[in-house]
């Protein structure tokens, strides 16, 4: 058992103590097997009943026999003559079950068994349950077992009361006296959040009743936040009340590439393809016809399942058309987490020109087609909470400036608070998202949260890498926002800057010094030939692979243990890997093992494999040779 | 807690390394605890027991620590005709114990030694395929964690065919709470084993 202390107590106590625990095991163990000896033979007897009884009491947890005493007790009903005796059966179940529980409050078993007697019995009585479970909560209020037991009941009740309405009001008020009992009661406030809706929609409240509803939730939350900032229960509760603007998927851009025949799709999103997004071309008769080929991300080197923010098209067969287009639906993606989504079928097309020179590096822009079936885009109705509160966009807007104004008033009573800085900074990036900021204001929010990212990094020793990794994410959409655009056509969605292929200096990309953990949207980098993210804290270059042009990168002074990303960067000249994390040659061979480029200067000084005396770079020449035969 | 479960273990110079020798003696002990009432008490756990003391040892290189014909004899001896397993020899079949036996068996290379069409059909027929939940046995009880358990089971078995994929999904995001976790059924508190 845990927790007991282990005290070696004297030979002769010992001895008694093994005796006794002997003579238990014999009496256990055969009314044990005398009972299987029952149920073997199906004989549901009272004398099987009664072993049941004597082992249940002891070992509530022996599921077996659960089993076991119900089938003798159907097997006595059912040749009970009166609805009485039945009910009288069930009667004594219910007490015995009583007492088991006590001993067990928390065994799905009990549970499972109370719940049958009353799913069976011809008449059960709710209103004592309920009263059973009310005390049951009152002995522990956490106890989830109760809280599902509560539910279970008032389902049942709920059924046979005319008056349902009133029970999810009554419930509501009990989770209210609950939370204001103790505030950090999660189970009532995990309670809360399914009955609010449901309260609104029975009660049938109109605009007002409804804002002054929300309002009453938000100053609850308040006064619990404030009274014990450090309890998690009022503070998820708040998060789920304030809710987020589901995001949208945007493809960037999409290309053709005429000399190596691919198509290149550039997501916003790491997306997974269900069903390959199909590809037509058209010639001058004007029939489109479906084109072969296949899909595959960047991220992957074969296995067409992999998501990826780049996804590239091969096509079979020879430039011979005139026209290429290619479409995709929401239900052939799946996004990287549920609130985020495409909204809309996408169309893209381009035009091959006849005497259009194969050069090197050209791609061919694919523009969006208006599709006829996406007359309204399909955008999600508003948003946060609308089975409570439908609110327009501003006063979204309003409500979190609100709140992000109530937190700051208690960070500054409480300027250590960890929930609160973590509340700010999901206020903050809520507000950025859906104000649709210039530049210069986008900024300034992704300043405010990088600051409390910082403040978070020091006080949350236990979670530094999510903040790192937020701090990261506003570091790079700011140093990113000059390569894209709102789309002209969808206010929502982002796309690659006006002719950014063509742009020179939208070829180069620096973003160093600045603790960088992670790149969270590679592909916005797609069109980048030169990078330098050195001195920061990648740990992995695998974002590298969504940089198809890249030429120049330099990854120096970061945490790297591992090459994988480079495979598809066929245009590579130069990789600076010094004063990293790499252990072995090794871990450069295989990063380089499948590079289909043509020569590549590689460098790795100051990582923990290098022996600076004896001429690595000469080492490695000989080693690339090798990788490249 | 991390941090100071570093500096204690500087500070009362604990043991730095994985002592495998003691937990694999540990694990073979513990069949032998038969005059402990405890033991006689969590029968029902037996079959559990194998696979947690089995993979503790399969993870530290010691899997011959537990015989393997003995094991995979003993797991074979727990299913029942309809496919189920139970959690010892003569306890009712339960979906569970089910998962545990092919995950003893996978691990000791002996899938071929239990009646695999027979596990796949027991597993296909927990599913309610009206809401895509499923139930832990005949007597009903439905729990997000038997929707892992059948999942995990019949992905093992390469044999996710048996069962309505789309609709065990639906039935798990209608468990989905206001804090991003699941619960057992729709409308239950998140818990981390869900």
């Amino acid at each position: 058992m845990h927790g007991r202390k282990r005290v070696k107590p004297t030979a002769e106590v010992e001895k008694l103590r093994k005796e006794k625990e002997a003579s238990k095991i014999k009496e256990y163990n055969g009314i044990v097997a005398a009972c299987f000896e029952k149920k073997n033979k199906c004989e549901y007897d009272k004398e099987a009943f009664m072993l049941t009884t004597k082992i249940l009491s002891q070992n509530p947890d022996f599921y077996t026999i659960w089993n076991f005493r119900r089938l003798i007790l159907l097997n006595e009903i059912s040749s009970d003559s009166s609805e009485e005796e039945k009910q009288q059966k069930f009667y004594s179940e219910l007490l015995f079950l009583q007492e088991v529980f006590r001993l067990n409050p928390k065994s799905y078993w009990i549970f499972n068994h109370r719940r049958w007697c009353l799913d069976t019995m011809p008449d059960p009585d709710w209103k004592s349950e309920l009263d059973l479970v009310c005390k049951m909560l009152d002995m522990d209020a956490r106890n989830f077992h109760g809280w599902g037991y509560r539910r279970y009941v008032i389902s049942k009740l709920s059924c046979i009361d005319s008056d349902a309405i009133n029970i999810c009001r009554t419930e509501f008020d009990f989770t209210t006296t609950k939370i204001n009992q103790n505030f950090s009661n999660y189970s009532a406030w995990h309670q809360r959040s399914k009955l609010l809706p449901k309260l609104v929609k029975d009660e049938q409240f109109d605009d007002q009743e409804k804002k002054n509803l929300v309002n009453r939730e938000f100053e609850l939350v308040k006064s619990a936040f404030y009274t014990d900032p450090d309890d998690q229960s009022a503070w998820l509760y708040h998060w789920w009340l304030i809710g987020r603007e589901i995001r949208h998927i945007s493809i960037l851009g999409a290309y053709y590439d005429p000399q190596n025949r691919q198509i290149i799709l550039a997501f916003d999103d790491e997306v997974g393809m269900l069903v390959p997004f199909q590809v037509a071309c058209k010639n001058d008769t004007s029939q489109l016809k479906v084109v072969e080929g296949h899909w595959r991300s960047v991220s992957s080197d074969s296995d067409v399942r992999m998501h990826g923010f780049v996804w590239i098209f091969t096509l079979d067969m020879e430039n011979d058309f005139v026209e290429l287009v290619v479409t995709v639906r929401p239900e052939w993606i799946v996004s990287s987490h549920s609130e985020v989504k495409l909204f809309r079928n996408v169309q893209m097309n381009c035009h091959i020109g006849q005497s259009f020179k194969q050069e090197q590096d050209i791609l061919l822009l694919m523009s969006p087609q208006t599709l006829t079936e996406n007359t309204a885009i399909l955008s999600p109705s508003p948003r946060f909470r609308e089975d409570i509160l439908p609110m327009t966009m501003q006063e979204r807007i309003e409500c979190l400036k609100c709140e992000i104004a109530t937190v700051k008033e208690l960070l500054e009573i409480e300027p250590e608070s960890k929930w609160c800085l973590q509340t700010l900074t999901i206020l903050l990036r809520e507000l950025k998202y859906i104000s649709g900021l210039n530049a210069k204001e986008a900024m300034n929010f992704d300043e405010e949260v990088i600051t409390i990212c910082d403040q978070l990094i020091n006080l949350d020793k236990l979670r530094t890498k999510r903040f790192e990794d937020l701090r990261s994410k506003a570091i790079f959409e700011t140093a990113t926002s000059n390569l894209i655009q709102t789309s002209p056509d969808v206010p929502q969605e982002i796309v690659f800057k006006d002719n950014i292929s063509l742009i020179l200096e939208q070829f180069q990309f620096t973003l160093t010094s600045r603790n960088l953990t992670l790149i969270p949207t590679p592909s916005i980098l797609l069109h980048i030939r030169i990078l330098d993210l050195s001195h920061n804290k990648l740990t992995s270059i695998a974002f590298l692979s969504n940089l198809i042009h890249l030429q120049e990168a330099n990854i120096r002074n970061n945490c790297i243990s591992s090459v994988s990303g480079v495979n598809n960067l066929k245009f590579l000249r130069v990789l600076n890997i010094q004063s990293n994390l790499i252990e072995s040659w090794g871990v450069i061979k295989n990063g380089f093992v499948k590079w289909q480029g043509g020569e590549c200067k590689v460098y790795v000084s100051g990582n923990p494999f290098i022996d600076e005396a004896a001429g690595s770079e000469l080492k490695w020449e000989t080693e690339m040779n090798e990788v490249a035969r | 807690m991390e941090s100071s479960f570093m500096t204690s273990m500087e500070k009362t110079g604990r043991p730095s390394e994985l002592y495998i020798d003691l937990h694999v003696k540990y694990i073979q002990s513990l069949d032998t605890k038969k005059d402990d009432l405890e033991y006689w008490l969590t029968e029902h756990l037996r079959l559990s027991g194998v696979y947690w003391g089995l993979t503790a040892l399969d993870l530290m290189n010691n899997i011959d620590a537990l015989k393997r014909e003995d094991v995979v004899k003993y797991v074979v001896s727990c299913q029942h005709d309809n496919g189920g397993f139970g959690g010892h020899i003569g306890h009712d079949p339960h979906i569970s114990y089910t998962l545990y036996a092919v995950q003893i068996l996978i691990t000791e290379d002996s899938l071929e030694a239990a009646n695999v069409e027979k596990i796949v059909e027991y597993v296909a027929s927990r599913q309610d395929r009206q809401t895509g939940a499923f139930t832990g046995d005949e007597w009903g009880e439905i729990d997000t964690r038997f929707s892992y358990i059948a999942i995990s089971c019949l992905s093992l078995l390469k044999r996710l065919d048996a069962i309505d994929v789309k609709k065990a999904i639906e039935f798990i995001m209608l468990c989905k709470n206001f804090d991003g976790g699941f619960g057992s059924i729709p409308g239950a508190e998140s818990h981390a084993g869900q």
